[in-house]
């Protein structure tokens, strides 16, 4: 609840505030809020598995955040941003949907 | 990260198969041995996950120190997790008790570790990975969910002991794993999960879904205004090289379409021309050919022949002589005379045209009023003969006449245009 809570917050918070990206980071944060969407849904995933831990749960959260952003800053360098942004993506996109498949087989069996 | 997941599901079976025939299960272990190393020296999670362990652990232990626990539900707890899978076995024999699975749980970290240790769970896993995903889980979880009906409290403290592993760093297990754990208490862990409590881990999950929600409103936003500014060095090349091109091509059409235009114009610059130039043409045959009114500078002459001497031969005389002079528009009578009049005696009447004039004659005439004058006054001429005949003929030359009297053109009745010669 609380986590629903915070995320209504951040949601009005960026909808009132309406801040500019800053340039160096405009390349990331789109791959950065996927991998913290999977980083979320993996957490839920954990919650209804019974597994959830705080612990694991930042580190995650963060990790994939950091990780998904230095592959794409990694890929930029090498000349292979947009691939290697796609590669990413899909990645995520992947375990988005698996965590999905897995609380959708908690909540309805099927 | 796998690796725990893959445990989870394999486990049970694992158990199964020890309660059931013992043996076969050694000889896969062997055949497996190899396994355990590679998944004991993967990764940094699987130590981290066993480090996890801990923490939940005790928090398992206090809550299953709260509610006894039917053996029937530690079982079917225990199917689900690798850890548990342990704890199951020596729990199945004896009423379980919350301080055997701390035992159990650092068993299973040395296992992460070691490689021996490991050698016990994490083979059959393998092996149920590939063989037994879903089926199992399913009748298991259908067993729990009866217990859990039965205890009602105790199934959902059980479930975080058993697994270390956070779902999140799982992500390829899928088929088997969670379902034995769940049951019908999924629902009920998820409205767990809601409500509200201040917990270390629901204010983090919450600061971090905040952080989420803020992220992606800014990026979506970010989009949805500028879609430029978040586009790549090379895209925003590559899109510079189309509108480049297109605007290339626009021009190119903006060309050839300007000089169609220019085209058009002029051939409509020409044929008002050429309509002009044919109405002009049109107006001046008209005049010449008596289909139109004129007027312009001329002379009018009036002769008076009240005895009626004048025959249509010097009227006639008149009007050559008037055209020798230059005479463009003539009338006579209210008669316009063109190039087909005709003059004719009847009786001591003059007919021109068919119609029927008398004295006296009036002449109108458009040209150069001295030149006609002249040529009319001309000894021996026109009017000398007229006069000379008995009528009286005077000329007065005036700056504008007009002439209204028309004669609707004929059609020749053979002549024709000539035909262009090819």
């Amino acid at each position: 609840m609380i986590a629903a809570i915070g995320l209504v917050i951040g949601v009005v918070a960026g909808l009132v505030l309406q801040p500019t990206v800053p340039v160096a980071l405009q390349p990331y944060l789109p791959i950065a809020v996927v991998a913290a969407l999977d980083a979320l849904f993996g957490g839920l995933r954990a919650k209804l598995d019974g597994l959830f831990d705080d612990k694991v749960f930042l580190v995650s959260f963060l990790s994939n955040v950091l990780v998904a952003a230095f592959i794409v800053f990694l890929g930029d360098q090498l000349g292979v941003g947009a691939q290697l942004s796609t590669a990413v993506v899909v990645v995520l996109g992947i375990r988005i949907f698996s965590n999905a498949a897995a609380i959708r087989r908690h909540l309805f069996k099927a | 990260m796998s690796d725990h997941t893959g445990d989870r599901p394999d486990v049970p079976d694992e158990e199964r198969a020890d309660a059931a025939r013992p043996e076969p299960e050694d000889a896969t272990v062997l055949d497996e041995s190899t396994g355990p190393d590679g998944e004991a020296g993967k990764d940094a999670d699987t130590a981290q996950d066993a480090e996890e362990v801990t923490p939940e652990v005790t928090s398992e232990v206090t809550e299953s120190a709260d509610v006894p626990v039917l053996p029937e539900d530690v079982e079917g707890t225990d199917d689900a997790e690798a850890t548990g899978t342990l704890e199951g076995s020596e729990a199945a024999g004896e009423t379980h008790e919350p301080d055997e699975v701390a035992p159990v749980h650092e068993q299973q970290e040395d296992s992460t570790g070691d490689i021996a240790a490991a050698e016990d769970v994490t083979p059959a896993g393998e092996r149920d990975d590939d063989e037994v995903p879903a089926g199992p889980g399913a009748t298991e979880s259908s067993d729990e969910g009866e217990a859990h009906d039965g205890t009602g409290e105790p199934s959902e403290p059980e479930a975080p002991a058993g697994a270390p592993v956070t779902a999140h760093d799982a992500t390829e297990d899928a088929p088997g794993g969670p379902e034995p754990t769940t049951g019908p208490s999924g629902w009920r862990r998820l409205g767990a999960a809601l409500r509200p409590r201040a917990t270390r881990s629901q204010v983090l999950a919450g600061v971090l879904c905040a952080a989420l929600g803020f992220a992606l409103v800014v990026q979506v936003q970010q989009s949805a205004s500028d879609q430029l500014s978040s586009a790549r060095q090379e895209d925003l090349v590559r899109l510079l090289d189309e509108v480049t091109d297109r605007a290339q091509q626009l021009g190119d059409e903006v060309a050839g379409l300007e000089t169609t235009r220019d085209e058009l114009r002029s051939g409509s610059g020409q044929a008002q021309s050429a309509l002009e130039l044919a109405q002009q043409r049109a107006e001046s045959e008209g005049i010449l050919s008596g289909r139109l009114p004129a007027q312009g500078p001329g002379v009018e002459i009036t002769v008076e022949d009240p005895a009626a001497v004048l025959k249509a031969s010097q009227m006639f005389n008149v009007l050559e002589e008037l055209r020798n002079a230059g005479a463009e528009v003539v009338e006579l009578n209210d008669v316009r005379l063109v190039t087909s009049t005709w003059f004719e005696d009847e009786g001591d009447a003059i007919v021109v045209d068919g119609t029927t004039l008398s004295s006296p004659y009036e002449w109108t005439v458009i040209g150069d009023p001295e030149t006609m004058d002249r040529a009319l006054e001309i000894p021996g001429g026109a009017l000398a003969t007229v006069r000379t005949a008995g009528a009286e003929a005077t000329t007065t030359q005036q700056d504008d006449v007009s002439i209204t009297a028309v004669t609707p053109p004929q059609e020749p009745e053979y002549a024709e245009p000539e035909r262009e010669r090819g």
